[in-house]
């Protein structure tokens, strides 16, 4: 097996769906390959639901420093969380965009209704 | 303050807007922010014995008129947890994502020159989950503290901050189609 193997059914080995002898192949290539090894063992670290669930804290710096290594490996090694806290950080990026949005006026009709509004609750309370 | 009612129709003739486009963002619906609109400055200019000029009356008035709205909403019970689960990622028993993300290629200055995702983001944001919208507008839009937003809708800060994240993981499913296919 090549490392390339290897990345291809890690999504496999971790849901136990890699049939027997591609499971022993891709052990036996994670024990001698020095880059696939590491890789194996920051996998089974941190899952991408622990990464995901916590992903506010560990932009937000709000991690045990400890923890935030664990997370800033995990994130080493998987493109997908890599590609889903890209994707987060924009969407945040957008959000307070909308800051800048163009506003429109307040409807004349609104304006008159909260003016007479002040007048009554003025009248009310002499 | 000299004239009370001249220094309260100005902040109404030039801050309304502002306001107003936050009630819309926060309630999601132009009828209930008109109404809440009209009550919320009714509330402040009822209030107004209470301004003691620690910020700008502008900055005092948008605040009464936002946390009015929000206690109001809190208080018809809107802002109560429903199943987000559409909305939010799913997992195999493995912990991995059962969809794999596909990468937003443009960068965040390129997404938000995109005249046409600004409509687009205000539209996902307005039909978030009130649950979800009015935490991630306080806090995102708004600029309120995490603090200030758990005292406004009674609940922890740790809430606020759960339910801010779930706001932006279900902001960014709902952008997703639109990001992952094209780019200008």
């Amino acid at each position: 097996m090549k490392c390339e193997d290897l990345r291809q059914r890690l999504w496999a080995y971790f849901e136990g769906k890699l049939p027997a002898d591609e499971r022993v192949a891709l052990d036996d290539h994670a024990a001698r390959c020095p880059a696939c090894g590491p890789l194996l063992e920051k996998c089974a670290e941190l899952t991408c639901r622990d990464f995901t669930e916590f992903l506010h804290d560990y932009i937000e710096n709000r991690l045990a420093p400890e923890r935030e290594r664990v997370f800033e490996r995990h994130l080493s090694v998987c493109a997908d969380c890599e590609a889903y806290l890209d994707a987060y950080r924009k969407s945040i990026a957008l959000a307070r965009s909308q800051r800048d949005v163009e506003l429109g006026d307040v409807p004349d009709e609104l304006l008159r209704a909260v003016l007479d509004a002040w007048s009554k609750s003025e009248d009310e309370t002499g | 303050m000299g004239d009370p009612r001249a220094a309260m129709t100005e902040v109404l003739h030039s801050h309304g807007a502002r306001m107003l486009a936050a009630l819309r963002r926060l309630l999601g619906n132009e009828e209930e922010a008109r109404d809440a609109f009209q009550d919320g400055m009714l509330a402040a200019w009822q209030s107004l014995p209470s301004f003691e000029a620690r910020s700008q009356l502008s900055t005092w008035v948008h605040r009464i008129v936002v946390n009015h709205a929000v206690d109001s909403l809190r208080r018809k019970r809107r802002l109560e947890e429903r199943s987000l689960d559409a909305l939010l990622p799913s997992y195999t028993e493995y912990g991995h994502r059962l969809v794999p993300q596909r990468e937003w290629r443009d960068g965040p200055a390129a997404l938000v020159a995109r005249a046409e995702l600004r409509e687009i983001v205000g539209e996902s944001i307005r039909r978030l989950p009130a649950a979800l919208r009015v935490p991630l507008v306080l806090y995102e839009i708004e600029n309120v503290q995490i603090s200030e937003i758990a005292a406004l809708l009674e609940t922890t800060e740790n809430a606020v901050r759960i339910r801010v994240h779930r706001a932006r993981q279900a902001l960014k499913a709902d952008l997703d189609p639109h990001l992952t296919e094209t780019t200008t």
